[in-house]
């Protein structure tokens, strides 16, 4: 929130003047006329780079231009970098080597050259501070390379901190298993966790809903006439959101159809929100994911907001601390209706074992200040 | 007579969490402020003299220093000089 103030200044003849100054109140969230400054390059690259320094090598300003980032060394920073990544199926940027550890990106920017189906970053042991992360298909992925049972509960040693994850690419597929492995819309989570302990969220943006005139989400007017991308995010919020009829496009995309309206009719209500959107995906696939530490962020979209059923409670386990964060109403789900949109929803077994205030100065609120109901634990 | 100038208006920080105090200083002058200072000596017969403390009276100068938020919060004057007032108050 804007916070202004004006001070006037009178003397004893009546004489006054009077100065305005502004500041923020509220968590100190990335701006887009901040974010329009990060990824500032001076140099290009072309082709994939993997850095495997561990003497603390700092890498400033470098557009990756078609190419992709791989770590095997220690103690990287990478400053101001456009990171575009290939035409392969690979992340933008892979911190899977066993090798990599304290991988630090500040004021990054990862975005693809070429459209496809990819994730922005994926691995463990990495730090983003001030990143933008947009057009790809989950935005952190965060999961340990070669996980087997033994290493359960392993620190995944990734922080995001002021990062913007939004505008994700909803692609389609003609049959299970071309973009999905089960199903012909990709699923798309603007953070999922495999499984580990320790995973921080500080002032980080998600806004889980597609990306617009982008992948295989294509908004035309009533009349047939496609939108460019400027118009199809400037509609207004209760416009007809129609897309592309089924198979029109070069190849035959969308081959099905790349959203499910919620019925609302409203880009804030969650028309465009699903199906398989999700802000934070919570999985268990590589041991519990616990601990987490997510405190001053704003979460939208989804199909549900954050979508923990695939996490269940094991004894012992805590899933941390999530505190100050605020959410849109613009899930698919909308659940009951009111403020039941289902914007947080764990495995149904995790009360007594997480913190998530919804009351008093840590509350978790809608972004409105409303109280949070229907949490489901 | 020109009205007062605010020389510069700053916020201890540039972001505060709900219910944190902020700090408003402003800092000001008048250029048609004048300090007259006044000092009374008393001479007697033989010549000898006595200096009396100088007294100090200043003229125009700022009657009030007034900030108004948006959104509206109560300020408390913590510290004042000539040129310098210093607010209090707790973010909205």
């Amino acid at each position: 929130m804007l916070f202004s103030t004006t001070t006037t200044v009178t003397d004893a003849g009546g004489h006054s003047t009077s100065a305005t100054v502004t500041c923020t109140v509220g968590p100190d969230l990335p701006t887009d006329a901040e974010i329009a400054t990060w990824g500032q390059t001076t140099t290009t690259v072309t082709s994939n780079t993997t850095y495997s320094s561990t003497t603390g090598q700092v890498v400033n300003g470098v557009h990756f231009d078609g190419a992709r980032v791989s770590f095997t060394g220690t103690d990287i920073t990478l400053n101001d970098c456009l990171i575009t990544g290939d035409t392969s199926g690979s992340p933008l940027v892979s911190v899977t080597n066993a090798n990599a550890r304290r991988i630090v990106l500040n004021r990054c920017v990862l975005r693809p050259k070429t459209p496809g189906n990819r994730n922005a970053i994926q691995g463990q042991n990495f730090i983003l501070n001030d990143c933008l992360i947009e057009e790809t298909t989950d935005g952190v992925s965060v999961a340990k390379s070669g996980y087997t049972s033994a290493q359960i509960n392993w620190p995944t040693g990734v922080e995001l901190h002021r990062v913007v994850i939004r505008r994700l690419a909803r692609w389609t597929g003609a049959a299970p298993g071309d973009v999905h492995p089960t199903d012909q819309v990709t699923h798309n989570d603007g953070l999922v966790q495999a499984g580990g302990s320790g995973t921080v969220l500080d002032r980080v943006i998600i806004d889980a809903r597609p990306a617009l005139q982008y992948a295989h989400v294509l908004l035309q007017s009533a009349a047939g006439v496609v939108y460019t991308k400027a118009q199809a995010y400037a509609l207004a919020d209760t416009a007809a959101r129609i897309s592309v009829p089924i198979g029109s496009q070069p190849g035959g995309w969308p081959y099905v159809a790349p959203w499910t309206s919620n019925g609302t009719g409203k880009w804030s209500t969650g028309e465009m929100s699903g199906p398989d959107f999700s802000a934070i995906m919570i999985l268990s696939s590589q041991g519990p994911s616990t601990m987490f530490d997510v405190r001053d962020c704003q979460f939208g979209g989804g199909e549900n907001c954050i979508n923990g059923g695939g996490n269940p409670w094991v004894t012992g386990a805590h899933l941390g601390t999530w505190v100050r964060n605020r959410f849109d109403r613009s899930q698919a789900n909308q659940g009951s209706g009111g403020n039941d949109t289902n914007t947080a929803r764990f495995s149904g077994n995790w009360a007594g074992h997480i913190t998530f205030p919804t009351l008093g100065t840590d509350a978790n609120t809608y972004i409105d200040g409303a109280t949070m109901t229907g949490v489901q634990f | 007579m020109a009205a007062p100038v605010i020389t510069s208006q700053t916020y201890g920080k540039a972001n505060y969490q709900p219910g944190e105090l902020m700090t408003l200083t402003v800092n000001h002058t008048d250029v048609d402020r004048k300090i007259v200072s006044t000092t009374t000596s008393v001479t007697d017969s033989t010549g000898a003299t006595g200096v009396g403390a100088p007294t100090t009276v200043v003229i125009d100068g700022a009657a009030s220093v007034t900030p108004v938020s948006t959104p509206a919060v109560t300020w408390t004057l913590v510290a004042a000089t000539l040129n310098q007032s210093v607010f209090t108050a707790p973010a909205p």
